[in-house]
């Protein structure tokens, strides 16, 4: 069984990713994280295109993030795969589910002004997604 | 009760020009507060000096539009004018409070321009030129920003450093009985210079700013004649100093933070290329969105390298297939920051200091447990998502249209 748990760095996410690693034990549990997000000036976004290598860019942006999944990983014991994408954090998982069983993510993340710019994530993976999806509160 | 109604009319305006210089001092003054180069308070006061002379000089031209030109100075009653007013700053205040950047120039315009529909005597013309700009000027953000992005980035980019300061490069010297403005003695010439740039060009978006803005605060109340346009610009200064030394702690760090996010030399294209347009457009007398203009220009910007990137990674690097995968696979990894060698210093690396951050110890970062898929490509499309994009344009669009909306149902049925 696949297990996908996109992560950002609000702490419903580390949730997210504690009850994946104890619900789906035996899984093989890939952490997605998505960078360089729509913001209303555009400054992650514009800082990765600028940077000379846009995934060595991309992968520093989610360094914080794949770290701390590493983490947690680590104090249960287990192993996670993580991947980094980006762009607009909804179409970027909704693009990966196919190749999973289920989804597990956090309730929410972002300030209001994030979920103008690019919605409520967690509802719109949960609205879309073909495979289950646990939302942990 | 007139006099009562000026009163209000004049807090009202404060209030308006408050929220102006807190959310307009993190625009201007974010890279230069960002990269240390000022503290928050001088930063204020530069902001709040320069936005003076561009109110005072190229500003008058905005006034003369907003306080006689889109309706004639006589619709502005002291009932007229508190209400255009209060969409101005209901308006800020939702942006102040969501965090989100509204434009108050286009808001203050559609609450003038539901007054002149309310009343039958908008200027059409005018208010068509004026329309016309706010289109050709972020689109004319885009191109430039594009145009530069796409062909002359990575040249500056070889040719111009900026390195990281530990202290402000110019503080206020207290030692004295008269505060003096006093230099970093420990810079090298070379951050001296880089630095300088920086402040230069905050202080021109400072000018812009207060060249476009002062209008949005004041322009009912010069129109109606409780003050004169010099009064204006010194109420409407004052308070947006104001709220340069207070709110834009906040928006410095909230506003600011995006703009943070960007290497320093393109903070510095993207003001530059955004103040230049609005002190045309204020010059020409016509009210425009300082942020909606630098936020097109950071798009046509990122778009523009982006696309670049990719064109020339393809021509240049005949690999075989495969090859770039390994080498992502291992940069995610091992984690050190020298996946950013040869690009410069965000704003935000040399504020924290990562950029001189020591390369940690590989067995440190490779935390068990942890395996990588190999990344998707990074592409221009997938970073300037367009329907997110839309989304924006559309907030954009929305707040001087529900200004008009709002104006014209106040001012035909209410009033």
């Amino acid at each position: 069984m696949r297990v996908l748990v996109p992560m950002d760095d609000s702490e419903m996410a580390e949730r997210a990713l504690e009850y994946a690693l104890e619900v789906y034990d035996d899984a093989e549990i890939t952490v997605l994280t998505v960078v360089g997000e729509p913001s209303f000036m555009w400054g992650e976004a514009a800082s990765i295109a600028l940077a000379d290598d846009m995934e060595a860019a991309a992968e520093e942006h989610g360094q914080a993030v794949t770290d701390r999944a590493g983490e947690i990983a680590a104090d249960h014991d287990a192993e996670v795969d993580v991947t980094i994408r980006t762009g607009h954090p909804g179409r970027a998982i909704l693009d990966t589910v196919d190749e999973y069983d289920a989804v597990v993510l956090g309730s929410h993340g972002g300030s209001m002004a994030d979920r103008l710019v690019v919605g409520n994530v967690a509802e719109t993976v949960f609205r879309r997604a073909p495979v289950p999806v646990t939302v942990v509160r | 009760m007139v006099s009562t109604l000026v009163v209000v009319g004049l807090l009202v305006a404060a209030f308006v020009g408050y929220n102006i210089g807190g959310s307009s001092t993190g625009v201007a003054f974010g890279p230069a507060v960002g990269s240390r180069i000022v503290r928050k308070t001088t930063a204020a006061a530069l902001f709040t000096a320069f936005a003076f002379v561009g109110a005072w000089t190229v500003g008058r031209n905005v006034i003369d539009t907003m306080s006689n030109g889109i309706v004639p100075a006589s619709q502005f009653s002291a009932v007229a004018s508190v209400g255009v007013l209060f969409f101005a700053g209901l308006a800020l205040l939702i942006s102040n409070i969501y965090g989100v950047p509204a434009s108050t120039s286009m808001t203050a315009v559609g609450a003038i321009a539901g007054l002149g529909l309310a009343t039958g005597t908008l200027n059409e013309a005018l208010m068509f030129t004026i329309v016309s700009a706010w289109i050709v000027a972020p689109l004319t953000g885009f191109a430039v920003g594009g145009f530069i992005g796409r062909y002359l980035y990575p040249h500056l980019d070889a040719r111009l450093s900026f390195g990281r300061l530990s202290d402000p490069m110019i503080h206020l010297d207290r030692s004295g009985t008269v505060p003096r403005l006093g230099l970093n003695e420990n810079a090298t010439r070379r951050d001296l210079v880089g630095s300088m740039l920086v402040l230069l060009i905050a202080c021109y978006m400072g000018f812009s700013a207060g060249a476009s803005n002062a209008a949005n605060a004041v322009a009912p109340l010069v129109g109606n004649g409780s003050i004169t346009i010099e009064q204006g610009i010194v109420l409407a200064i004052g308070a947006i100093g104001l709220g340069g030394f207070t709110i834009a702690r906040r928006t410095l760090a909230t506003v600011g933070d995006d703009i943070t996010d960007l290497p320093i030399l393109a903070a510095l294209i993207v003001s530059l290329v955004g103040a230049t347009i609005i002190t045309v457009l204020s010059q020409l007398g016509i009210p425009a969105s300082l942020a909606v203009s630098t936020t097109c220009c950071i798009i046509g910007l990122g778009w523009g390298r982006a696309s670049r990137t990719a064109t020339l990674a393809e021509l240049a690097t005949p690999s075989p297939p495969g090859e770039g995968e390994t080498e992502l696979a291992t940069g995610s990894l091992t984690a050190s920051p020298t996946a950013e060698e040869g690009a410069g210093p965000t704003v935000g690396d040399l504020a924290t200091g990562e950029a001189e951050a020591p390369t940690k110890p590989p067995e440190e970062v490779e935390v068990p447990g942890i395996g990588t898929e190999e990344p998707e490509e990074v592409t221009a499309e997938s970073l300037f998502d367009p329907a997110a994009t839309a989304r924006i344009v559309t907030l954009w669009i929305l707040s001087p249209v529900l200004s008009v909306v709002g104006s014209y149902l106040l001012f035909a049925l209410v009033l």
